[in-house]
């Protein structure tokens, strides 16, 4: 639109009619785009912005939730990165667990989805057995796993056993081994990445690949020169709300930790874990604010958070022209 | 254009699929006024006379409690309680599940100002009562049927009160001790009265040794794991001649002696028995009483846990496939005798609620005169001192029979008066936080024990009285 | 014609010798997998007919000493488990709230996609930024707002939002817009068709699989929904099926065996909903594939 008008303004002479017509028609064009995302910028005025608003302002508060805020300033900011004894242990904790579980997630789940988008027999079951753990309530999909992962009397550490590993890991209540039964918890769960990337293949059309096959094109080479890139913004939505969604561990860390410790009876799921190895930078937060009382703390978290995703994701979106390929981004 | 039409329709039946049941339900749902509750229906208000309005008041009551079965033991109070006072109706809430979930609920209702009349709390009232979110209930008390501030074993009524005035009632006290396995010790030749059992640290640090098997790499039968549970730490404390936090001079005291000699003694044990792999032990699973504990998998015969363990159903002899005992804590190198501490439950009411006489009758009911209800089927023994001598929960009973079970109600209960102080900080789950992370620190060997409280010492003290401060 | 036919038999006669042999190796894969997948499932089915006592036992048992087929029927019979008016709640509100979501987002990942507007990518950065506001600290915000509104009690709060798109969908259903063809919207325009209905009569039923997987999620997320429905409801009649599976975890203990069993009847509806919706993703194949 912008390059409209630029041409509008620089180039040769164009009478009035004409430059009134555009400007109907840039006029037209707006109108109408505004009227489709109208549900969603009055959802978001109303149903978002104040609360966003508010917790933005908590940040620079005390405030303890039974009583009304007091302004502190950047106080919380500055004790968050220089007081807080585990706020940069539950900053490590979620990078590991976003590094490791979002790339082997994606992975995982395209490799499933490329197998599972040929036509084998049964393949409604494949894929209803895949998504299965993404059906499960998430409460009740950890407990099973805390009962699967059990050190002592879990069906893994027996299998382990039985195979003659005598010191299998203790997974939930070993420092070193909780995160990575969290990522595998989440793998099991990926099964909605999977969709995704399902539904994404599902909407490559045919005509490519029959062309490439005409071409004696491998099936190697197919899935490099056409599949991914076709693919490309899919993945890229999953590569965003994976971020997004690593950064928002909580579920599974909230109740694997909170048992790990205290025999499961500490109040509320916050402990995180031996060696506060489980304690995510969500789970920090949750205890802030509903154990601590202090809500002005969490929500100065939340907004660091908020900011560093945001970045995160611009620093993406900027770059994926690189590397994401919209079929759409050239319009005739 | 006919693809297009079949497409789209493909499309809504995609969409919709079984949303036209949907519809039909929300409906259904919509059009009927909103079903009663059975348990609702299954209370005698509604066939009760009719009162007055201009008498009847409404009160709105949380219970904590998730599970059906206790949510329903509490209705039974309230229905006797509605008989007593036909004026006042109680509606419960009650099913939203304990712990934190349940912190949450009432953190935003009372934030938001709609918070019920009365409320269960699963966390001690002082943290709420510091900043001002509850009910002072001190001239309540004072002129109070049952609920005197005399007629509350002292320490548990403590956790109730901040600076001097009261915030609430304790609805129950159950205080902590060591669980044995009866059996096991008679096969060890071991003698297996209570009066054996080990009075201090060294002689359990000896018979756990008896126990205490290894093949190899392999940890066949444990002994006692004292670490295991860190609810428990302010009994051991105690024992050893030392607290964590000192209500009366609003001071933190983790890092006294008496506390790092504690954990140095921990980190011995852990060495001498258990090869110094905490790890490695908690890997074995959990060292509790609970049904999936070592405990009873008969992996060890010593554990330690709340009153409240005797009267679960897997802790039935015939279940467990063994007898078992309780006895005290032992005492260690620095105390001077055994200690226990306590995790009640207690009801408090929100500032602000229009009728304060009525929700206290409601409060005091459930702590005092009502609490027998609970406790007849819940072995959380009472905190009340007027408590009637003759109920006892029953499946302890018909476990242990009569006089054994009166034998360990009188365990539990006289063992409150040897009770230390806790739950009465304001900054109560932060400061059990940072100790217990720092015991987990200290057996892990990541700090020493001194360096360890030292920490957490130092961050719970700044934490209180910044808290303290902005009060 | 005849000599590309001729050329895409020849490939094809090849693809299909080599698909003799691939074949199998995929479905071995697929059920090895598959079988591992499987079995945390199976163990809940196990774990969920055994007796209380069974569940932890070392070494694990495989089958039930009895099998408990009671269980469900406990389960089922639980006083704070009325299963019938429960499922009802959780229709509703699922329903509703999906309903709500496929049309709004839909329209929305259309503007944003299709459309050219002053300050588009503004507001589209704002719409991503909106998806990583943590829900733990606008709770509070969102409870009082809604109590002001006077919506406190009943549904409203949990369905109405959904009205008004949700960032996740809108930004899903947007990525699949943008990867189909331009000029179908182009020759939609050129015929004459206005907007509305190039949205519904052509671009919508493209994007089908995508909306199945936005219905799908929505009706899953909402289905599991707890915290949403506890916060706002305060009348157990109203409860979904998701606050129901609270009834068999108290402080003290865990009813594991019962609480398996309820979890697979929460879980059995979704299986259907989602068995059922996942043959439109392969009819969609066939619609995707007039875009040739």
């Amino acid at each position: 639109m912008i390059e409209a008008e630029a041409q509008a303004r620089a180039g040769v002479p164009t009478d009035r009619a004409r430059l009134g017509q555009r400007r109907a028609r840039l006029l037209r064009q707006n109108v109408k785009g505004y009227a489709f995302i109208s549900p969603w910028i009055i959802g978001l005025l109303v149903f978002s912005a104040y609360p966003v608003l508010a917790s933005f302002y908590f940040s620079f508060t005390k405030y303890t939730v039974l009583k009304p805020p007091v302004w502190i300033g950047v106080a919380n900011y500055a004790n968050m990165v220089t007081q807080d004894p585990v706020y940069w242990k539950s900053v490590s904790n979620t990078l590991y667990y976003g590094l490791i579980s979002v790339p082997l997630g994606l992975a995982f789940s395209l490799f499933l989805a490329l197998v599972l988008n040929q036509a084998v027999v049964g393949i409604g079951v494949y894929r209803t057995v895949y998504y299965l753990p993404a059906i499960m309530p998430p409460v009740a999909a950890t407990l099973l796993w805390m009962l699967l992962l059990d050190p002592g009397n879990g069906l893994v550490n027996s299998g382990l056993r039985s195979l003659g590993i005598g010191r299998p890991p203790g997974w939930f209540s070993e420092a070193a081994w909780a995160k990575p039964a969290l990522i595998i918890m989440s793998l099991w769960g990926s099964g909605g990445t999977m969709l995704i990337f399902l539904a994404g293949l599902k909407d490559i059309p045919k005509t490519y690949y029959e062309a490439a096959e005409i071409d004696g094109a491998s099936a190697w080479y197919r899935l490099l020169n056409i599949t991914l890139p076709l693919l490309t913004p899919v993945i890229f939505f999953n590569l965003i709300m994976g971020i997004i969604g690593s950064f928002g561990v909580f579920t599974s860390a909230y109740i694997a930790g909170g048992s790990s410790s205290g025999g499961g009876y500490g109040p509320g799921g916050t402990a995180g874990g031996p060696l506060d190895s489980m304690l995510m930078y969500m789970l920090l937060l949750y205890r802030n604010a509903f154990r601590y009382f202090e809500m002005g703390y969490a929500s100065a978290m939340a907004v660091t958070m908020f900011v560093a995703i945001l970045s995160l994701t611009l620093v993406l979106l900027k770059t994926s022209g690189r590397w994401v390929y919209y079929e759409a981004a050239v319009p005739s | 254009m006919t693809q297009e039409r079949l497409s789209r329709r493909a499309l809504l039946k995609g969409m919709g699929g079984g949303m036209a049941v949907l519809a039909l339900a929300a409906c259904a749902s919509a059009g009927q006024p909103a079903p009663v509750s059975e348990s609702a229906e299954a209370t005698p208000a509604e066939g009760a006379p009719p009162v007055a309005p201009a008498e009847r008041v409404d009160l709105v009551m949380w219970t904590a409690w998730g599970g059906q079965d206790d949510v329903d033991r509490v209705r039974i109070i309230l229905d006797e309680f509605q008989e007593l006072h036909p004026g006042i109706m109680v509606e419960l809430t009650g099913g939203g599940p304990g712990g934190g979930d349940y912190n949450e609920l009432l953190l935003t209702r009372i934030a938001a100002g709609n918070a019920p009349d009365v409320a269960s709390l699963f966390t001690p009232p002082v943290g709420f009562a510091a900043r001002g979110s509850l009910d002072v209930i001190d001239e309540l008390m004072a002129t109070a049927e049952y609920a005197r501030p005399d007629k509350f074993w002292q320490p548990v009524l403590d956790t109730c009160k901040f600076r001097g005035k009261t915030y609430g009632l304790p609805f129950s006290a159950a205080s902590y001790g060591m669980f044995y396995n009866v059996d096991w010790f008679e096969e060890a030749g071991l003698p297996t009265d209570r009066e054996s059992f080990p009075q201090t640290f060294d002689e359990l640090r000896a018979l756990s040794a008896q126990f205490v098997a290894w093949e190899g790499d392999e940890l066949k039968t444990g002994g006692f794991v004292p670490w295991s549970e860190l609810w428990t730490s302010p009994a051991w404390s105690g024992c050893n001649g030392a607290q964590w936090f000192d209500s009366r001079n609003e001071q933190y005291t983790i890092n006294d002696p008496g506390n790092i000699a504690l954990l140095q003694y921990w980190v011995g044990w852990l060495d001498e028995q258990y090869r110094g792999d905490v790890e490695y032990i908690a890997s074995l699973g959990a060292w509790h009483t609970g049904q999936d504990g070592n405990w009873f998998q008969k992996v060890t015969p010593l554990s330690q846990g709340g009153a409240w363990n005797t009267s679960y159903s897997y802790m039935k002899y015939e279940t467990a496939g063994f007898r078992w005992d309780v006895a005290k804590f032992p005492v260690g190198p620095d105390g001077e005798k055994s200690r226990t501490a306590f995790w009640p439950n207690w009801f408090a009411m929100p500032i602000g609620g229009p009728h304060r006489t009525e929700s206290f009758l409601l409060m005091e009911y459930m702590c005092t005169v009502g609490m027998p209800t609970w406790y007849a089927e819940v072995f959380d023994t009472p905190a009340w001192l007027d408590f009637p001598d003759d109920v006892i929960t029953q499946n302890l009973i018909d476990n242990v029979g009569a006089d054994k079970a009166l034998e360990m109600h009188n365990f539990f209960i006289d063992y409150l008066e040897d009770a230390v102080e806790v739950w009465t900080s304001p900054i109560e789950d932060f400061g059990t936080d940072q100790i217990n992370r720092a015991i987990d620190q200290v057996m892990h060997k990541v700090k020493t024990p001194q360096e360890a409280l030292d920490e957490a010492q130092q961050i719970a003290q700044t934490r209180l009285e910044e808290t303290l401060r902005s009060l | 014609m005849s000599v590309e036919a001729l050329a895409l038999r020849r490939s094809r006669s090849g693809a299909r010798t080599a698909k003799r042999v691939v074949a199998p190796l995929r479905h071995l894969l697929l059920s090895g997998v598959a079988l591992i997948w499987v079995i945390p499932f199976l163990w809940l089915i196990i774990t969920s007919l055994k007796p209380l006592e069974q569940v932890f036992t070392r070494p694990p048992k495989w089958i039930p000493e009895p099998i408990l087929w009671r269980n469900y029927i406990d389960a089922l019979n639980n006083p704070g488990f009325n299963f019938g008016r429960l499922l009802r709640n959780s229709m509703l509100y699922s329903g509703l709230s999906t309903v709500g979501t496929a049309i709004s987002c839909s329209l929305v990942a259309y503007g944003f996609a299709r459309m050219r507007f002053w300050g588009r990518d503004v507001w589209f950065v704002v719409l991503l930024a909106t998806m990583m506001i943590p829900g733990v600290v606008t709770m509070i915000p969102t409870y009082v707002l809604f109590r002001v509104l006077g919506w406190v009690g009943g549904y409203a709060p949990l369905i109405v939002p959904a009205f008004f798109g949700s960032a996740f969908y809108i930004f899903l259903l947007r990525q699949f817009f943008l990867s189909l063809p331009w000029e179908l919207t182009e020759s939609a325009r050129v015929d004459g068709a206005g907007e509305l209905r190039t949205f519904g009569s052509i671009m919508l039923p493209l994007i089908r699989p995508a909306l199945m997987v936005a219905v799908v999620f929505n009706f899953l997320g909402t289905w599991n929904d707890f915290m949403g429905p506890l916060i706002y409801l305060s009348d157990n009649s109203k409860f979904p099926l998701s606050l129901g599976l609270y009834a068999f975890q108290t402080k003290y203990q865990r009813d594991w065996h019962l609480m398996m069993a309820a979890s697979l009847v929460v879980t059995i509806p979704m299986m259907i909903l989602f068995f059922a919706a996942q043959r439109q993703f392969i009819e969609g194949i066939t619609i995707t594939g007039m875009k040739a």
